[in-house]
């Protein structure tokens, strides 16, 4: 059935542009409330569009991107393997090492190191990993571990806008355009070393200047071990060649004429072979049951759910009325559009999930491709969209997972994250990162 | 057999206002793992022991069980330490406390109680179901007398 047959059709005597229109409010309002797990809720709706008889179930199904989801659980099973390694201690407290216990260099070095690891795993991983460390070589230094921990938030958010993988807003794009990891390697990564290398210079005018430290707890850094970090050094060798060849296996995905979902399950398979090789078959059970035992269930069920629930808005009709609404707004002039989308994505992904948001976006941006002159002509509007949702959850605590997972080691580890006082710094620094992007954007495709 | 057989009651306890230097001294003197902690009137709140104790000389991000954090690369520096342990002397143990670990009840069978024994590994307070008061202490070797002594 056509959009337009389905606005038409009845659903339960209901018109489903409606319908399906109001479970997609009822469900972003009930994930925005976090009264209830956001995985609950999205497949509670998605159950609801396939009831109604929004949509039927191979409609339903044929609505969720299983590059996506093969993409977040190769990449988590990926890193949970890897890091019993060690090798996230490691480079953490190398990094520390390396500053030779300058606090500012410090902070600037753990910076980089988040950032890149944020472009190549997810973000929340990387810093559930970094943070305890940074907590540990703080205390050892005796400086404030906010600053820290502040940097390490807005490096994760920002390194993982630099790659298809880094950040989830981008997997979906990606999946749904057909935009390479090269493409957006090619396309974001110079807006996003140019981002980071200001927010490390302001981080530097704002903290790293007034950072001392004694020269005993300068000797105590020069005494790491990182060496003593690394748990499993046959494994780290097998985890370093295993995510080399997956990140050369997105690097040529394209030539390969394989999905980005398919390298990463085939990479978590092989490590989790290499990992096993030459075990019991009790133990290799054990083993692969703890490792998926790791993976994010609620994030995967959750991302199943929004699916199905936006392709019923889809199918419905919702989205390409939305998309003319916005075309009309705009005068259909491309140049405003990618700003509106830009700034629009920013701030709404620093108030609310930017995944489901995102996922909203990619339908009603499809439906402008004939107002732009076919796909090509959307470039630019699917580098606003990343730039705007990855970049927007550095805005507030709430604004991306990675910022509470920070928060939450902080405050167990007796460093308070309150809303206001993150606000008050991170979002003025959110908006310059935006501004930044917009005069790349502008220059490079308008 | 029930708990209330072979529990130790009344038992020695702590008050959450307690310091951390009085309560190491409880644990050292009467070589406990773990010693009950009841409010003025007899309500139960939690446990505090040795692990609890040992656990504020840790930095407090090495506890982060997502982490799984190893402090191998920390060059060893007991007086550091020793400073630490210096400095919890006068914390509260109510603020310290373990109030995960699962309670007994006077008429909880004895598999039952063997069993929650082996689950926290650690002495187990018994408290009164109706208004959680305190009543015995349980540990392990109590346990295994109690056995041994029904041959």
């Amino acid at each position: 059935m056509s959009a337009d047959a389905a606005s038409h059709a009845t659903v339960f005597g209901l018109d489903p542009l409606w319908l399906s229109t109001a479970i997609l409010i009822l469900s972003y309002a009930a994930i925005m409330t976090e009264r209830v797990n956001r995985a609950i809720v999205a497949l509670l709706g998605a159950g609801v569009v396939i009831l109604s008889g929004v949509l039927d179930q191979d409609r339903a199904i044929a609505g969720i991107d299983f590059n996506t989801i093969a993409l977040l659980t190769g990449m988590m099973l990926l890193v949970a393997i890897s890091k019993r390694s060690g090798m996230f201690q490691y480079v953490a407290v190398w990094s520390a090492k390396a500053a030779r216990g300058s606090p500012w260099a410090m902070l600037a070095l753990l910076s980089l190191v988040t950032a890149l690891a944020s472009a190549l795993l997810d973000n929340v991983t990387t810093v559930l990993l970094m943070a305890p460390v940074t907590l540990v070589i703080t205390e050892q230094l005796k400086v404030p571990p906010y600053p820290f921990l502040f940097t390490e938030i807005f490096a994760s958010n920002i390194g993982g806008t630099a790659t298809l993988i880094g950040d989830p807003p981008n997997i979906i794009i990606g999946s749904a355009t057909g935009l390479t990891f090269n493409d957006f390697l090619v396309n974001l990564a110079p807006v996003v070393l140019l981002i980071l290398a200001i927010q490390i210079a302001i981080n530097h005018l704002i903290w790293g200047r007034k950072m001392k430290v004694d020269r005993a707890a300068r000797a105590r850094v020069m005494g790491f071990k990182p060496a003593e970090a690394i748990n499993d050094r046959p494994l780290l060798w097998k985890s370093l060649c295993v995510l080399a060849l997956v990140i050369l296996g997105f690097i040529l995905a394209h030539p390969l004429h394989l999905e980005p979902g398919s390298i990463a399950l085939l990479g978590a398979a092989l490590l989790l072979l290499l990992e096993n090789l030459g075990r019991s078959a009790e133990d290799q059970s054990h083993s692969v049951h703890r490792t998926f035992g790791e993976v994010e269930w609620i994030t995967i069920f959750f991302f199943i759910g929004l699916f199905v629930i936006v392709a019923g808005v889809e199918h419905a009709g919702l989205l390409s009325l939305l998309a003319d609404a916005l075309i009309r707004l705009t005068g259909g002039d491309l140049t405003v559009t990618t700003l509106a989308i830009l700034w629009a994505s920013a701030i709404l992904s620093a108030i609310i999930d930017n995944i489901p948001f995102v996922a909203t976006m990619i339908p009603v941006i499809k439906n402008m491709a004939s107002g732009f002159g076919g796909p090509e002509g959307l470039l630019p509007l699917w580098w606003s969209l990343s730039l705007g949702a990855c970049l927007g959850g550095n805005g507030t605590l709430i604004g991306a997972s990675a910022n509470l997972t920070v928060a939450g080691i902080g405050e167990r580890a007796g460093v308070p994250f309150r809303f206001v006082p993150f606000l008050l710094l991170a979002f003025p620094m959110m908006l310059m990162s935006i501004l930044v992007s917009t005069v790349y954007v502008y220059l490079r495709y308008l | 057999m029930t708990v209330k057989t072979f529990m130790t009651s009344p038992p020695l306890s702590l008050r959450p206002e307690d310091t951390v230097g009085v309560a190491a001294q409880q644990l050292i003197e009467n070589r406990f793992v773990n010693l009950p902690v009841a409010e003025k009137g007899g309500r139960y709140v939690g446990l505090f022991g040795v692990f609890d104790l040992l656990a504020l000389v840790l930095p407090k991000a090495a506890l982060e069980a997502r982490a799984d954090l190893d402090l191998g690369f920390l060059k060893d520096d007991i007086k550091a330490v020793e400073e630490r342990l210096e400095e919890s002397r006068s914390l509260r143990i109510g603020d310290h406390l373990n109030t995960t670990a699962p309670v007994l009840y006077p008429e909880s069978g004895t598999l039952e109680a063997i069993l929650a024994l082996h689950r926290a590994r650690n002495t187990l307070a018994v408290v009164r179901k109706k208004d959680n008061q305190l009543v015995g202490m349980v540990s392990y070797w109590d346990a295994l007398r109690a056995l041994m002594s029904q041959r």
